[in-house]
C-alpha cells in the first residue's frame, strides 16, 4: 500500500500510527459530543418549562439514555484516550504503541460500536430507553421490547472489546516501551494518569462485559437472568456498579492528570508532592473497586454490608483531598500565567472540589435515602465528570493542541470560550444541584412543583455551555488555517514530548530519547539502519475490516441473520488478512537500563497476561451470576441430574490433556525439534476441537430434551457460562490454527509464540477446572 | 519445564479429577463436600498456573498481579454474595 498518501481517505481507514489514531479518536469523540449534547439540549428545553411536550415520554427516555451512554462511554473516555494515543508514546519516548494494529482495532470497534447503538433511533420503537444505567428489569424484553435496546447492548459489547484491546496495549506500552533511563517517577503525570486509568479499566470493564453478555443473551437468546425474580434487578445492580463506580475514576483520571500536567507548567514550579499524588491515586483506585455497594443503599441489601460500603466510600475522600491540596499548594505563591489551558485547569479543579464535597453527602446511608433518584445526584456527577473531568480534558486539548497541529490557537477566542463555558456550565450544574426534591427521569412536571426557576436557569446555562463548544471548534479550525507557528515548545514545558517538532515526525523523534538518573532528557542519534522508520506509517486494512465484520454480525443478530452471515464472512476474511500480513515490530521494544516492573517479560507475553487478568474478572462475573440465581432460587436440580456427568468429566480430561500436549510442544520448541512442535500443536488442536464437538453434542442433546435457553434458570446459566467458555476455546483454536500453519512455513520465533499462546490456553483450562464442579458436581 | 515434570503434573491433574468424581459418589456432609470439591479445583488450578503457565518463572511482578487479580475476582464474588444474605433470608 505504498501508493496511499496521507491525504487520501484510504490512508485514514488503514492507518495504525498512534498519532493518526489519536486524531481519529479526537474527531470521533467530538462527533459523539455533538450527538450527546444535542440530545441534552433537547430534553433540557423540554424541562425548562412545566408541562412541555417537545418530547414524548418515550422519546425523552431515549434521549436521556443515549445522552448518558454516549457522554460517558463514547465522548469522555475516548477524548482522554485521544490525547493518550497522541501524547503517551511521545511522553515516554516510544515511536508508537506496543501493538499498532490492535490500537487501530480499538478505534474501529469504538466507532462501529457507537454506530450500532445509534442505529436504534431508526428502528421501530426507537433507541435504548432504560436510562444510562440500563437497570433490570427495564432492560428486559418485557419493558423494552424494541430492537434498539438489543442494539444498544451489542454496541456496548463492541465498546468493551475496544476498551480491552486499548487496556492491554497501553499497559504493555508504558511498561515495555519507555525511553532508556526513564523511571516510574520520571514519567509525566498524564502518562501516570493513563497508566492508573487502564489498570482500573482492566478490572472494571470485565464486570460490564459479564453484564452485557448476560443481557445480550437474555434479549437475543431468551435466557432468564434479568427476567426472573431470582436474578432481576439486584444482579444487574451488582454487575453494573462493580464497573460503574471505577468508571467514574476511569473518566476522571485522564482529566485530573491533564490538570496535574498543566498546573506546574503555568505556575512555573514543580508539581507539589508528585509522588504523594500518585500513591493517593493508587489508593483511591483500589478503593474504587470496593465501593460499588453505595449505589445500592436503598435496595434492601445486608445492613452490615451497607455500613462497610459507607466507611470505604468516605475513605476515598482522603486520597482525593490529598490530591486537591497538592494541586493548591503547587499554586500558592506562584507566578501564574493565565493562558487558556491554565484557566480551564483551574476551573476543572474548582468544579472537582464542588463535585467531591457533594459526593461525601451521598456516601451517608441516611442522606442517600432522601437524595437518591433526585437532581441532586445528577448535579453531583455532572460536577465531577463534566465540570471536573471534561474541563480538565479541554484544558489538555488547548495545552497539547500546538503539539498536535503545529499551530497556536487564538488566545482571545480561547478566553471567551472559557468565560462562556464556565458561566454556562455553572448556571446549569448549580441550578440542578438545587433541585434537591425533583426526581430524575421524569419527562415533565407540574407548575405547582416550584421547580420552574431552577429548571429555566439550568436550561439557559446548558444552552450557553453547549454553544461555547462551537467557539472551541471555530478556534481550532481557524488555528489550522492561519494560526501562528507553535514551534516545538510554546509553553516552555519540561516533559519529553516538547523536545520534538510540532507536529512530530512520523517516527516521533530523530533519535533515541534517553533519560539520565537525575531526569535530564537528551536525544541520541540513531544509526541510519536503526529500523525505527519501518513501522510508523504501516497501513493495515485488517483492523477496520475486523470491526466491520463484528458490526455486521451483531447487527444481523439483532435484525436479520443473513446480515450476520455476511458479517461472519467479512470477519473470517479479515482475520486471514490479519494473519497473513507482513508485520514487523520487534524493533519497537524499549531498551531496559534499570530495574523496572515486568523486566524480562517479552511484550506479547505481557499482553497476554494482562488480557487473561481481565478475562478472569469476566468469568468471575459470569460465575457469580450463576451462583446468585442459584442461591436465590427456592429449588435447583440435584447435582448430576440436569447435566451429563460423563460428558463433563470427559471434557475435563480432554482439556487437561490439551494443556499437557501444548506444554510438550513448547518443550520441543525449546529443544528445536520442529516436527515434535507440530505434532504437539496438532494434538492440542484436535483435543480442543473434540472438546467443542463434545460440548455441541451435549447442547444438542439438551435441546432435543426441551431444555432450551429460556426453559429454566439452571439451563440459562449453563448455556451462557459454558457458552462463553466455549467461545474462548474457539478463539484459542483459531490462533492455534494460525500457529500450526506458521510452524510449517517458518520455525523462527515459534517458541515465543507457543509460550504466549500457552498462557491463554492454560487459562481457559483453569476456568473449566472450576466450571466442571460448579455445573456437574455441586 | 522438563517433559517428565509436565507428564507428572498431568497425572496429578487427572488423579485430582478422579478424586472429584469419587467425592461426588461419597456421602459427605454438604459443607465438607463443598470445601473438598472446590479445594481440589483450586489445587488443580494452582498446579496449572505454576507448572504449565509457569507464572513463578515470569518474575515477581506478574505473580503479584496474578494474585491481585485472584483477589479482585474472588472479592467480587464474595462481596456480591454477602450483600444478598438478608435478601435470601426474606425471599426464600
Amino acid at each position: 500500500m505504498a501508493e496511499i498518501t496521507p491525504n487520501s481517505v484510504r490512508y485514514w481507514l488503514f492507518t495504525t500510527n498512534h498519532k493518526n489514531i489519536g486524531i481519529l479518536y479526537l474527531v470521533t469523540s467530538f462527533y459523539f459530543l455533538l450527538v450527546g449534547g444535542a440530545l441534552a439540549l433537547l430534553f433540557r428545553l423540554q424541562l425548562a418549562m412545566p408541562q412541555t411536550e417537545i418530547l414524548s415520554a418515550s422519546s425523552f427516555n431515549q434521549a436521556v439514555t443515549v445522552h448518558g451512554l454516549v457522554m460517558v462511554l463514547w465522548f469522555l473516555s475516548p477524548l482522554g484516550f485521544a490525547l493518550a494515543n497522541y501524547i503517551v508514546p511521545l511522553q515516554i519516548g516510544a515511536n508508537d504503541l506496543a501493538f499498532p494494529r490492535l490500537n487501530a482495532l480499538s478505534y474501529w470497534l469504538y466507532l462501529f460500536g457507537g454506530i450500532l447503538a445509534a442505529i436504534g433511533f431508526f428502528t421501530p420503537g426507537g433507541a435504548i430507553d432504560t436510562g444510562w444505567t440500563v437497570y433490570a428489569p427495564l432492560n428486559t424484553a418485557k419493558y423494552s421490547p424494541q430492537v434498539g435496546t438489543t442494539l444498544g447492548a451489542l454496541g456496548l459489547l463492541m465498546l468493551i472489546a475496544s476498551v480491552t484491546a486499548s487496556t492491554v496495549n497501553f499497559l504493555v506500552t508504558i511498561f515495555k516501551m519507555r525511553a532508556p533511563g526513564m523511571r516510574l517517577m520520571h514519567m509525566p503525570m498524564y502518562t501516570w494518569g493513563i497508566l492508573l486509568t487502564v489498570f482500573l479499566m482492566l478490572f472494571a470493564f470485565p464486570a460490564l462485559a459479564a453484564a452485557g453478555l448476560v443481557l445480550a443473551a437474555d434479549r437475543a437468546l431468551g435466557t432468564l437472568y434479568f427476567v426472573s425474580q431470582e436474578g432481576g434487578a439486584l444482579l444487574w445492580d451488582n454487575l453494573f456498579w462493580f464497573f460503574g463506580h471505577p468508571e467514574v475514576y476511569i473518566v476522571l483520571l485522564p482529566g485530573l492528570f491533564a490538570v496535574a500536567e498543566i498546573l506546574p507548567v503555568f505556575a512555573r514550579r514543580p508539581l507539589y508532592g508528585k509522588r504523594v499524588i500518585i500513591w493517593a491515586t493508587v489508593a483511591a483506585s483500589i478503593l474504587s473497586l470496593m465501593v460499588w455497594g453505595h449505589h445500592m443503599f436503598t435496595t434492601g441489601v445486608n445492613p452490615l454490608w451497607r455500613e462497610v460500603m459507607t466507611v470505604l466510600t468516605e475513605t476515598i475522600s482522603i486520597p482525593f483531598g490529598v490530591i486537591t491540596i497538592s494541586f493548591i499548594l503547587t499554586l500558592v505563591g506562584a507566578s501564574i500565567r493565565l493562558k487558556t489551558p491554565m484557566l480551564f485547569a483551574l476551573a476543572s479543579l474548582v468544579h472537582f472540589i464542588i463535585g467531591g464535597i457533594t459526593g461525601v453527602f451521598n456516601s451517608s446511608v441516611a442522606l442517600d435515602y432522601g437524595l437518591r433518584g433526585t437532581y441532586w445526584v445528577v448535579g453531583h456527577f455532572h460536577y465531577t465528570l463534566l465540570g471536573g473531568a471534561a474541563t480538565g480534558l479541554i484544558a489538555g486539548l488547548y495545552y497539547w493542541w500546538p503539539k498536535i497541529s503545529g499551530r497556536m490557537y487564538d488566545e482571545r477566542l480561547g478566553r471567551i470560550h472559557f468565560i462562556l463555558y464556565v458561566v454556562g456550565y455553572n448556571l446549569f450544574a448549580f441550578s440542578i444541584h438545587l433541585l434537591i426534591d425533583m426526581p430524575r427521569r421524569v419527562y415533565t412536571y407540574p407548575l405547582e412543583s416550584g421547580w420552574l426557576l431552577n429548571n429555566m436557569v439550568a436550561t439557559t446555562g446548558a444552552l450557553i455551555f453547549g454553544l461555547s463548544f462551537l467557539l472551541l471548534f471555530f478556534n481550532l479550525y481557524r488555528s489550522l488555517r492561519k494560526g501562528a507557528e507553535a514551534g516545538p515548545n510554546p509553553w516552555s514545558s519540561w516533559s519529553l514530548e516538547w523536545l520534538t517538532p510540532s507536529p512530530p515526525p512520523p517516527e516521533n523523534y530523530g533519535g533515541q530519547p534517553v533519560v539520565s538518573a537525575d531526569g535530564v532528557i537528551s536525544i541520541t542519534p540513531l544509526p541510519i539502519d536503526g529500523g525505527r522508520h519501518m513501522h510508523v506509517n504501516h497501513l493495515s486494512k485488517a483492523p477496520m475490516l475486523v470491526s466491520l465484520g463484528t458490526f455486521a454480525v451483531f447487527l444481523g443478530l439483532a435484525l436479520s441473520m443473513p446480515i450476520a452471515l455476511v458479517g461472519l464472512a467479512i470477519l473470517a476474511a479479515s482475520l486471514i488478512i490479519w494473519a497473513r500480513e507482513s508485520w514487523s515490530s520487534h524493533h519497537m521494544e524499549g531498551l531496559e537500563f534499570e530495574k523496572w516492573p515486568f523486566q524480562g517479560v517479552e511484550k506479547t507475553r505481557l499482553g497476554v497476561w494482562w488480557l487473561i487478568f481481565g478475562e478472569a474478572v469476566l468469568f468471575s462475573g459470569l460465575i457469580l451470576s450463576y451462583l446468585w440465581v442459584r442461591f436465590m432460587s427456592a429449588s435447583w436440580p440435584a447435582a448430576g441430574t440436569a447435566f451429563d456427568l460423563t460428558t463433563g468429566a470427559a471434557n475435563t480430561f480432554i482439556l487437561l490433556t490439551s494443556s499437557f500436549t501444548l506444554v510438550a510442544a513448547l518443550a520441543a520448541a525449546r529443544l528445536g525439534r520442529h516436527s515434535m512442535v507440530r505434532a504437539g500443536l496438532l494434538t492440542t488442536f484436535a483435543l480442543g476441537l473434540v472438546f467443542l464437538l463434545n460440548k455441541a453434542l451435549e447442547w444438542a442433546h439438551l435441546f432435543a430434551e426441551g431444555h432450551t435457553f429460556g426453559s429454566s434458570l439452571p439451563f440459562s446459566t449453563f448455556y451462557v457460562t459454558t457458552g462463553a467458555h466455549g467461545a474462548h476455546v474457539l478463539a484459542g483454536l483459531i490462533v492455534l490454527a494460525y500457529l500450526i500453519v506458521r510452524s510449517f512455513r517458518k520455525t523462527e520465533g515459534i517458541h515465543e509464540s507457543v509460550e504466549s499462546f500457552g498462557i491463554y490456553w492454560h487459562f481457559v483450562d483453569i476456568v473449566w477446572v472450576f466450571l466442571f464442579p460448579l455445573f456437574y458436581l455441586f | 519445564m522438563r517433559f517428565s515434570t509436565a507428564l507428572f503434573v498431568w497425572v496429578l491433574l487427572v488423579l485430582a479429577t478422579v478424586a472429584e468424581l469419587a467425592l461426588f459418589r461419597t456421602p459427605l456432609d454438604r459443607t465438607l463436600f463443598t470445601v473438598s470439591l472446590f479445594g481440589l479445583a483450586g489445587l488443580k488450578a494452582s498446579m496449572i498456573a505454576v507448572f504449565y503457565q509457569q507464572v513463578t518463572r515470569e518474575g515477581g511482578d506478574v505473580a503479584v498481579f496474578y494474585f491481585f487479580t485472584l483477589w479482585v475476582a474472588l472479592g467480587f464474588i464474595i462481596g456480591v454474595l454477602t450483600s444478598m444474605s438478608q435478601i435470601t433470608a426474606t425471599h426464600v
